[in-house]
């Protein structure tokens, strides 16, 4: 009997092993060649781009980069977002770092902050890139406490701002809502309750959305959440101008509470402006992606529409806003490397970030999500190849607008950490913006 | 002497057996039918569909899908990268056609099913001997040891995963698979223990003594009297121990997700509906659908054990 229950563990562990040795094999199997010039390095590539469709789009720059560079290996590891902060530290307490990290700019700063990352290594990087090749905001968004050293090279993004109906506003010759001013004139007078239509869409329930929209017009005011001694300045004159302002452009959005969902509303010809991530730009331009907007299911005062494939071309963004200084909002996602104390490691992790900044490997992997990557490099907006996108996305806005859209990058961003703003908890597009 | 119940409160106590079945049922149904709908009728709160839509499930168990197509800009990124011979190209193309598979269902389904029940059933074992001895044998220390062992559960998750994942680094583990898989049993088993042990031993002490005395004045040995009387005599509460510690491994995300990263082939069914539903496009179909071939197995299981629930098996076994 003793014998017998021995016997079953023994084996049952045994065969647990035999299971998951079989099943790894594969995965241990790389396509690296055996030609190899110098001494062999192998690093781990932890990406929060965890879909499959992406991952295997990752791996083909990798195998490519392979192929160029037979001495390195990476592997690819799919770390959720949420995720991040636990695996990294489990892997620091254990001197396991991997090779590099692809995470949200903020966690990037946090990590940096906490000494998990090498700041010597990226500043090198960004240097013999050229700090001017890049846009001014995602790189202050990445930069540590010492001027000039930064935690992370930023790779690719997000911009927020307000898009709106450039022919209204030409109708009505009414300036670019780019103003505090300017938008809450434009906003009261496409105001037109009676006709089922509105001024401007702004969040007004607690929700991401809305701490997105006001965080932007905070920003615009020099509004700040904290002092530089660390001190909650919630009640400062200028965050009440900012609250005021806010209720009084919250008047001109339609009746009860709303969230992004009002973006209906636009894509049926019934709202001037609205608040929105680059997210936007195949809704606006391609009738498939548009349609779930397009019904009356949502609003009971909205009884849908067809496509108005005129929209795109008669739409605008206003990336930056201003009022007391120019802001922008934008959500950066950025590459790093962990201190973990491999020079080999660490130089073979700057080999392929170098890699996947040039053009080629870059829109490649921006054409990924059209509209919900864009580019950090102010070369790549204008580039040909950028222009044509897998689902036909931006031709519709033509090399001018894209880079209106995208040099939303260059202004200070609303979630800098260095203006006052503590690093919020990464806003995953999906859930600030479900599409 | 027997009190009628009257008729309202029959009726009253049916409803409210009524209510909570349906409060159980509920989420479960709204589950299966979001996978079984058309992304157009997402938003209908109905729960019949009205068109049925197979698509998420053929896609998740990979029926039917033919190769992946080459994106255009996987396309171009090979053609003009120089340097590359055209074997090369070809041996990069054909790896990512080869992976199309979204959810490797069947593989994580595997990998859930061999470590939850490894670990329920050497769990189980170990309970039932340590259970035996608290209950039955007399040694120094015993209530010390019986208390110290659910002191394992004033510790969340969070912070054995560092200490622990650290000491199965230094012996070496965590960098092959199989050594990943074992630490993360070996883990659920520590889990797990603390309450099969404090379970069992409370039931066998249910268990009247004069039956193991018999057994024993017959001649049976300690194992012998564990085999033959007490563990048919607990088999509900075993099963119910086993069912436990099985949906415990089988729902557990942090520590599979620290040990298990960095092997693909390895991922268990939590980890690979992580992983799905962080996609941009609320794919609820296909969420759902993931949802309802990860719970089934456990309901499954339920059902086919929920006749041995049935306790008391002792009664009648002893004239006191």
């Amino acid at each position: 009997m003793k014998k017998l229950v021995t016997l079953l563990v023994v084996s049952l562990f045994g065969l647990t092993a035999l299971w998951a040795g079989g099943q790894g094999e594969s995965a241990g199997a790389s396509s690296a060649q055996s030609a190899q010039t110098t001494a062999p390095v192998t690093i781990d590539f932890w990406t929060t781009q965890t879909q499959s469709d992406r991952m295997a789009t990752i791996q083909v720059l990798i195998d490519t980069f392979e192929a160029l560079n037979p001495e390195v290996t990476i592997k690819l590891v799919a770390v959720d977002e949420n995720d991040m902060a636990t695996q990294l530290n489990t892997a620091a307490a254990s001197n396991t770092l991997p090779g590099m990290i692809e995470c949200a700019a903020e966690n990037a700063v946090a990590f940096g902050s906490e000494g998990l990352l090498d700041s010597e290594s990226i500043t090198h990087l960004i240097n013999s890139i050229g700090k001017d090749k890049f846009y001014a905001g995602p790189l202050a968004l990445n930069e540590s406490s010492t001027k000039g050293s930064y935690y992370a090279v930023p790779y690719h993004g997000w911009v927020q701002g307000i898009w709106y109906r450039a022919d209204w506003f030409e109708e009505a010759g009414l300036n670019a809502p780019s103003t505090w001013d300017d938008i809450l004139t434009a906003a009261r007078y496409f105001d037109k309750p009676d006709q089922n239509q509105y001024g401007i869409l702004v969040g007004t329930k607690a929700d991401a959305y809305t701490e997105q929209c006001f965080t932007q017009i905070a920003m615009a005011n020099g509004a700040q959440l904290f002092d530089g001694n660390g001190n909650l300045i919630f009640n400062s004159p200028e965050m009440k101008e900012a609250v005021a302002y806010y209720a009084e452009l919250a008047k001109n959005t339609p009746p009860g509470p709303q969230g992004w969902r009002a973006r209906d509303y636009y894509l049926q010809g019934k709202m001037a402006m609205f608040f929105y991530s680059s997210y936007i730009m195949d809704d606006l331009a391609i009738e498939e992606n548009a349609k779930d907007s397009l019904t009356g299911d949502n609003f009971a005062d909205l009884e849908g529409k067809n496509f108005d494939p005129e929209l795109v071309t008669n739409t605008r963004l206003a990336s930056t806003i201003t009022n007391t200084q120019g802001a922008g909002y934008g959500t950066i996602v950025s590459l790093a490397i962990p201190k973990h104390g491999d020079a080999a490691k660490a130089a073979a992790a700057e080999k392929f970030i170098r890699y996947l900044f040039t053009p080629n490997a870059y829109i490649t992997w921006l054409h990924m999500a059209p509209g919900g990557m864009n580019p950090v490099l102010k070369s790549i907006a204008a580039n040909e190849r950028f222009q044509n996108d897998p689902k036909g996305i931006f031709k519709h806005y033509g090399k001018e607008k894209m880079e209106e859209i995208i040099s939303g990058l260059d202004k200070p961003s609303a979630s800098s950490t260095a203006n006052g703003w503590l690093p919020q908890a990464p806003s995953t597009p999906s859930r600030s913006f479900p599409k | 002497m027997v009190k009628r119940t009257s008729p309202i409160r029959k009726i009253l106590f049916f409803l409210l057996v009524l209510g909570i079945v349906f409060f159980s049922l509920f989420p479960f149904f709204q589950m299966l039918s979001t996978s079984l709908k058309f992304p157009a009728e997402w938003g209908d709160p109905s729960l019949i569909p009205k068109h049925i839509n197979l698509d998420a499930y053929k896609e998740l168990l990979n029926i039917g899908q033919g190769t992946k197509n080459v994106p255009e800009s996987v396309r171009t990124l090979l053609e003009e990268t120089p340097n590359l011979t055209t074997s090369q190209r070809k041996a990069i193309l054909d790896k990512y056609k080869s992976t199309g598979d979204v959810f490797p269902f069947i593989t994580y389904f595997l990998n859930s099913l061999i470590l939850s029940f490894s670990a329920a059933f050497v769990t189980v074992l170990l309970a039932i001997l340590g259970a035996y001895s608290f209950s039955r044998l007399r040694y120094p220390g015993r209530s010390l040891i019986q208390r110290g062992v659910l002191f394992v559960y004033m510790f969340g998750g969070i912070l054995l995963l560092i200490p622990l994942y650290r000491m199965f680094v230094n012996l070496g583990w965590v960098s092959i698979p199989s050594g990943a898989f074992l630490s993360l049993l070996i883990i659920y088993i520590v889990q797990t223990l603390p309450v099969s042990l404090y379970m069992l031993g409370n039931y066998f002490r249910t268990i009247p003594f004069s039956i193991e005395e018999a057994a024993m004045i017959e001649g049976s040995t300690r194992f012998g009297t564990i085999w033959r009387i007490i563990i048919p005599l607990s088999i509900s509460a075993i099963v119910t121990v086993f069912i436990y510690c099985f949906m415990i491994a089988w729902n557990e995300y942090l520590f599979a997700s620290v040990f298990l990263k960095n092997f693909r082939d390895l991922y268990t069914l939590p980890m690979g509906l992580k992983a799905l539903i962080h996609s941009k496009n609320a794919i609820w179909d296909r969420i759902m659908a993931a949802s309802v071939l990860t719970a089934t197995p456990v309901i499954v299981l339920f059902m086919t054990v929920q006749k041995n629930l049935a306790g008391g098996m002792t009664e009648g076994g002893v004239k006191e």
